[in-house]
C-alpha cells in the first residue's frame, strides 16, 4: 500500500512536470464548453449557408438531446485520441527509458507498478470525464429548458467505454514495450469492435456497442435494462485485461 | 439565436483555454535548446497552427 501511494505521487509529479496533464485538463474542459455551444450556432450557420444559396429550407430549433450528442461525438474523436496520445505512454516510456529497473532491483514489487498506474490513469480519466460532462450539462440546462432521458446512465457508458480503452493501454504495453505498437494495436481492437457492432446477434456482447447505446438512451428510444449485457460484458473483459496484463507484465524481461 | 453576451459565455472560457495551452507550448519550445524532432521554428508554427493537437504533439514527443 506504500508502495502504491508513493507511486502514485510519482505519476503526479510527472504528469505536472511533462504538462500532460494540464493538456489533458485543458482539452476536456474545451470539449465540455464547445459542445452545446456548436449545437447553438449551427442555426446561425445553416441560415447563413441557405441564404447564400438562395433554397427554401426550415432550420430546425436546437434541442438538449443535440447538445450530448455533440458531447459524446468529441469525446470519442478528440477526447479518447489526445487521451491515448498522453497517457498511453504511462507504462511503455518507463520500459524504454528503463528507469524502472533501479527501483524493481531495489524491492519494488511488479504488480505494485502496474497497479499504481492503473489506479493514476483511472482516477484522471474520471476526473476529467466527468467534469467535461458536467461543463456541458451546466451549459445545457441554461440555455435549454427540457430535460433528456437517462443521463446519467448515458454518461456512464462512455466513461466505462473509456475504462475499457485504458485496460488495452495496459495489455499492450506489457506485451509490446513500444508506444507506438500500443496505439495501433488499440486501434486495431477498436476496428475489429466497430466490425462486430454490424451484426445484431452479437452487438450486445461488444464494448463498442456502449457508444451508440448512449444516445438511444438520451433520446429514450432504449431503456436502463437494455444496458445491463453490455455493461456487464465490458466491465468483467476490463478487469480480465487488467489481471491480464498485470500477469503477464510480471513475466517479462525488462531489459 | 444565441445574444451577445451569450456568445461571450461560451468565447472567453474557449479562448481563454486555448490560449494557456498555446502559451504554455510556446515557451517551452522558446527555453528549450535541443529537440528530439524538427527544430525551434517548426514547433512553433505547429503549435499556432493546430490547436489542442499541436500543443499536444510538442508535450508528448518533446518532454517525455
Amino acid at each position: 500500500m506504500n508502495q502504491i501511494m508513493t507511486l502514485l505521487n510519482k505519476e503526479l509529479v510527472e504528469s505536472l512536470k511533462t504538462f500532460k496533464l494540464l493538456a489533458i485538463i485543458i482539452t476536456f474542459l474545451i470539449i465540455g464548453v464547445l459542445s452545446p455551444f456548436i449545437v447553438l450556432i449551427m442555426p446561425d450557420i445553416l441560415e447563413s449557408a441557405v441564404v447564400d444559396s438562395g433554397i427554401e429550407m426550415v432550420i430546425p430549433e436546437p434541442t438538449a438531446d443535440q447538445s450530448y450528442m455533440q458531447f459524446f461525438s468529441h469525446i470519442n474523436q478528440l477526447g479518447f485520441i489526445v487521451f491515448l496520445l498522453l497517457f498511453g505512454g504511462i507504462l511503455t516510456n518507463e520500459i524504454s527509458r528503463r528507469t524502472l529497473i533501479n527501483l524493481l532491483t531495489k524491492g519494488l514489487k511488479r504488480h505494485n507498478v502496474v497497479l499504481s498506474k492503473v489506479l493514476f490513469i483511472l482516477i484522471i480519466w474520471t476526473v476529467i470525464y466527468f467534469m467535461s460532462a458536467m461543463i456541458t450539462y451546466l451549459y445545457t440546462v441554461y440555455f435549454f429548458d427540457e430535460t433528456v432521458h437517462h443521463l446519467p446512465a448515458a454518461l456512464s457508458t462512455t466513461w466505462l467505454y473509456g475504462i475499457f480503452l485504458i485496460s488495452l493501454i495496459f495489455l499492450f504495453s506489457a506485451a509490446f514495450k513500444n508506444f507506438i505498437a500500443v496505439i495501433f494495436s488499440i486501434i486495431g481492437v477498436v476496428v475489429v469492435m466497430m466490425i462486430l457492432t454490424v451484426f445484431p446477434s452479437i452487438e450486445m456482447f461488444v464494448p463498442q456497442h456502449l457508444l451508440s447505446l448512449n444516445m438511444e438512451l438520451i433520446i429514450g428510444e432504449k431503456d436502463l435494462s437494455d444496458t445491463l449485457t453490455p455493461v456487464a460484458v465490458t466491465l468483467s473483459a476490463s478487469i480480465l485485461v487488467f489481471i491480464l496484463s498485470i500477469f503477464i507484465f510480471n513475466k517479462k524481461t525488462l531489459v | 439565436m444565441l445574444s451577445e453576451s451569450d456568445w461571450i459565455i461560451f468565447l472567453i472560457p474557449l479562448i481563454l483555454l486555448q490560449v494557456i495551452l498555446m502559451i504554455t507550448a510556446l515557451v517551452l519550445i522558446i527555453r528549450q535548446t535541443h529537440f528530439k524532432y524538427f527544430n525551434k521554428i517548426i514547433w512553433i508554427v505547429i503549435v499556432l497552427l493546430l490547436n489542442i493537437i499541436g500543443p499536444v504533439l510538442y508535450f508528448i514527443l518533446e518532454r517525455r
